[in-house]
């Protein structure tokens, strides 16, 4: 019985490894046609999207029967629930890297802007957290997680930075404002690749110490008490 | 919070063999304590020391166990049994009494003749175990050809004929199938308004589900003793949660 | 496969034909068994059910030669001394055999234990002679109260061993659960503990009044015996056994029958007994299984 359980959980556990695998080889794509404007980059992140969303509902289910079937307690439970959680901030991720695709396709012709601006700064920032978070997931490591938490401030701050600068630059010139406009979204899209990054080293920290830590900062700032 | 029993270093022994280590365990009013723990850990017999049976097959105790600030150790356990009130795992009417006789028994035999006083109190014990509206019409009938379920009801009904102040429950639906089960589990969130409850059970989501409070013991010891969601979500000690998980041994 | 399948039918009909061998010796062990019960029955009741009518209850013995008569005195002189037996055996040995069962957990209780087997094997012609040592020779008198209280011994032993084990039968759960609801012990074990027990002990209660309806010996040492009638505990008293006994052995045919007539009186006597003890200890309920 036992045996029976650890087993589904190394099985849970592999699946969301793969299927973070696929997540990592879609962003690391997208971000390195970014970098590169090498658009030929961009063809098949779409396409294995649907890979993803296989594993999406598997582990999905998967879970489902775990719960129902052996009603885990304390970690055992925490893990089921974070990796259900990981496994949608996982789905999102690929998503945003094939919205990524799509405007780096579009911005083909704004090298000059992208370079200018900090944008492949920050995609590198966005890629190496979502590279910790799935690493950190594999290790289970407290101190990977946290560290993911502390990047996060450095690309918000980034992203406010380039809003900045492209919307100077679209005050400078008419021209230049569909291309500002495409690399805003962009930008935005790798600032929420960063979020989710994030949330899975909540998750994970969820998981390893029973510590909610999401919304924590909001909450101290508020005054909410958190004994739920 | 209030303290209905204040148990202090409490040692239980039978003969030489010590089955309780030094336990310790507020017991807070109307609420539900589940003792959990693996065979042999010690949970009945801390049940039984709570109501004096401990003594009935020959045991000892040293230590203080105060119900609302009296140390029942030193009572007379025919009174201290009559306000700690105690299920058994099989259920077991009196082969002999009929339906009513049953509940009516501890009155009976506690010097209560008052017929019509007993009939209202059998009525009421009946209701509060969620019994009447099945045997109502069959009072006089034997409890013993009730459903394994409504037998453990009807011992319920007759425990709390007695109006005691505690009820402890000795694993109440080990014997049960799983809906006389949940109805045992519905009873329960119910009787704590009234009364609080220590329950002993080898089930440990039934434990997680009728209980506010978690006491694990092993070896007698006690080894954690929180609220349960605590214990079945992040309990402080290795060894609890190892325990809750099923990854004992 | 097929040789398999063959093989296992093989053992199937071996294992068939054994089990009817089986069958066939323990019915043919049950049959043995009660023939000597339906020999006894038949030969009572043939014998016996020329002379049985209504004067042999109401009548007194004739005299030798006179025809007819009955054995009123003998009737009520064995459920005299039944009941003097009785009201000795009943009480102490319930007593003892709840002592035993309830407290009896050491040295005590073994020894008693050990008495109670030694005593039930003593032959109850030894009882006869004891009682008639002890309570005959002091009183000068040959009594019904000598008869009562020798056939009380005799039952003692019997009553307190079915009392030990058929509260031993209760389950230890049902003295808990009574305890826990605040019953003192002693009410617990009155109430609840006898009251369960209650259909095994007047079993072995009907045991040992049916035994002691049928001594004889013990009898010819303490009750004597009495052609005439009488009821009072002082003076010798009449018997069915002993009539049978006595009418038996004589050399009158008349006598020889009426023998036959008292068994057949005495086993309808426990018959009864029997009967009244099954309806007495009815349960209320009908209990299914």
């Amino acid at each position: 019985m036992q045996e029976h359980f650890s087993q589904e959980i190394e099985n849970l556990k592999t699946n969301l490894i793969q299927m973070a695998s696929l997540v990592d080889e879609q962003a690391e794509k997208a971000i390195k046609a970014l970098e590169t404007g090498d658009i030929e980059l961009c063809k098949g992140i779409k396409s294995k999207d649907v890979d993803v969303d296989i594993f999406d509902n598997k582990i999905q289910s998967q879970c489902e029967n775990i719960l129902a079937l052996f009603q885990p307690v304390t970690i055992d439970l925490r893990f089921v629930i974070a990796v259900m959680m990981i496994n949608t901030q996982l789905e999102r991720c690929g998503d945003i890297s094939v919205n990524i695709a799509r405007r780096v396709k579009k911005t083909a012709g704004a090298r000059e802007i992208i370079k200018e601006s900090q944008i492949i700064q920050m995609a590198n920032s966005a890629k190496e957290m979502l590279k910790l978070s799935i690493d950190c997931f594999i290790h289970s490591s407290i101190d990977t997680a946290n560290s993911i938490l502390i990047k996060d401030a450095e690309v918000d701050s980034l992203n406010k930075q380039i809003f900045k600068f492209l919307v100077q630059k679209m005050k400078t010139d008419a021209n230049l404002v569909e291309d500002c406009a495409h690399l805003i979204v962009l930008a935005r899209n790798i600032e929420r690749l960063a979020d989710h990054a994030t949330n899975i080293a909540e998750n994970i920290i969820f998981y390893l110490e029973a510590n909610i830590v999401a919304h924590k900062m909001k909450f101290q700032k508020r005054n909410i008490d958190e004994d739920f | 919070m209030e303290i209905k029993i204040a148990v202090k270093n409490l040692n239980a022994f039978y003969g030489k063999n010590k089955v309780l280590k030094n336990v310790s365990i507020d017991i807070p009013q109307n609420k539900v304590l589940a003792i959990i723990g693996p065979s042999g850990c010690g949970k009945s017999t801390f049940l039984r020391c709570l109501n004096r049976m401990h003594e009935v097959v020959g045991g000892t105790v040293q230590g203080s166990i105060m119900l609302d600030g009296e140390d029942i150790t030193r009572k007379d356990p025919v009174l201290v049994r009559r306000r700690l009130g105690m299920i058994f795992q099989k259920p077991n009417p009196f082969p002999t009494m009929s339906i009513f006789d049953n509940v009516a028994a501890g009155l009976k035999y506690n010097g209560k003749t008052d017929k019509k006083e007993t009939a209202e109190i059998v009525e009421k014990s009946l209701k509060q175990a969620a019994l009447w509206d099945e045997v109502k019409d069959s009072l006089e009938q034997s409890g013993i050809n009730l459903s394994g379920g409504q037998q453990q009801r009807l011992c319920i009904a007759r425990t709390l004929a007695i109006q005691p102040e505690v009820i402890l429950m000795d694993e109440p639906a080990s014997a049960l199938d799983p809906i006389s089960t949940t109805k045992i589990e519905d009873l329960i969130f119910e009787l704590k308004k009234n009364y609080t409850i220590v329950i002993v059970t080898h089930n440990m989501q039934q434990a997680s589900r009728v209980s506010d409070f978690t006491a694990f013991l092993y070896m007698g010891e006690l080894i954690e003793y929180d609220a349960t969601k605590k214990i079945f979500t992040s309990p402080e000690l290795k060894q609890t949660e190892d325990y809750v998980r099923g990854r004992f041994g | 496969m097929e040789n398999g399948a063959m093989k296992s039918n093989l053992y199937l009909y071996k294992k068939k034909i054994i089990n009817l061998i089986m069958l066939s010796l323990s019915v043919l062990a049950a049959v043995i068994s009660i023939i000597p019960l339906i020999f006894i029955i038949y030969y009572t009741v043939s014998k016996g059910i020329s002379h049985l009518n209504i004067d042999f209850f109401i009548e007194m013995p004739k005299p030798v030669g006179e025809p007819g008569g009955g054995m009123a005195n003998a009737i009520v002189g064995t459920l005299i001394m039944l009941g003097i037996g009785g009201s000795i055996g009943i009480p102490v040995g319930m007593s003892a055999g709840i002592y035993l069962s309830e407290f009896g957990k050491n040295k005590f209780g073994n020894v008693v234990r050990f008495f109670a087997d030694v005593l039930s094997g003593v032959p109850s012609i030894v009882v006869g002679v004891v009682v008639y040592s002890l309570v005959v020779i002091p009183m000068k008198q040959f009594s019904a109260l000598a008869g009562g209280i020798a056939l009380g011994i005799i039952m003692i032993p019997t009553i307190t061993r079915t009392t030990d084990e058929m509260i031993k039968i209760v389950p230890q759960s049902l003295r808990e659960t009574a305890l826990s609801l605040g019953i003192p012990k002693w009410k617990t074990t009155v109430s609840i503990v006898l009251k369960t027990a209650w259909k095994g002990i007047a079993t072995g209660i009907l045991l040992a009044l049916s035994r002691a309806a049928g001594e004889t010996a013990p009898l010819l040492f303490t009750a004597l015996g009495n052609r005439f009638w009488s009821t009072s505990i002082g003076q010798p008293i009449a018997s069915l056994t002993v009539y049978i006994y006595d009418y038996a052995k004589a050399p009158f045919e008349d006598w020889n029958n009426q023998a036959w007539t008292a068994a057949l009186v005495l086993i309808i006597l426990i018959s009864i007994l029997s009967l009244l003890f099954k309806i007495i200890t009815r349960s209320r309920y009908n209990i299914k299984q």
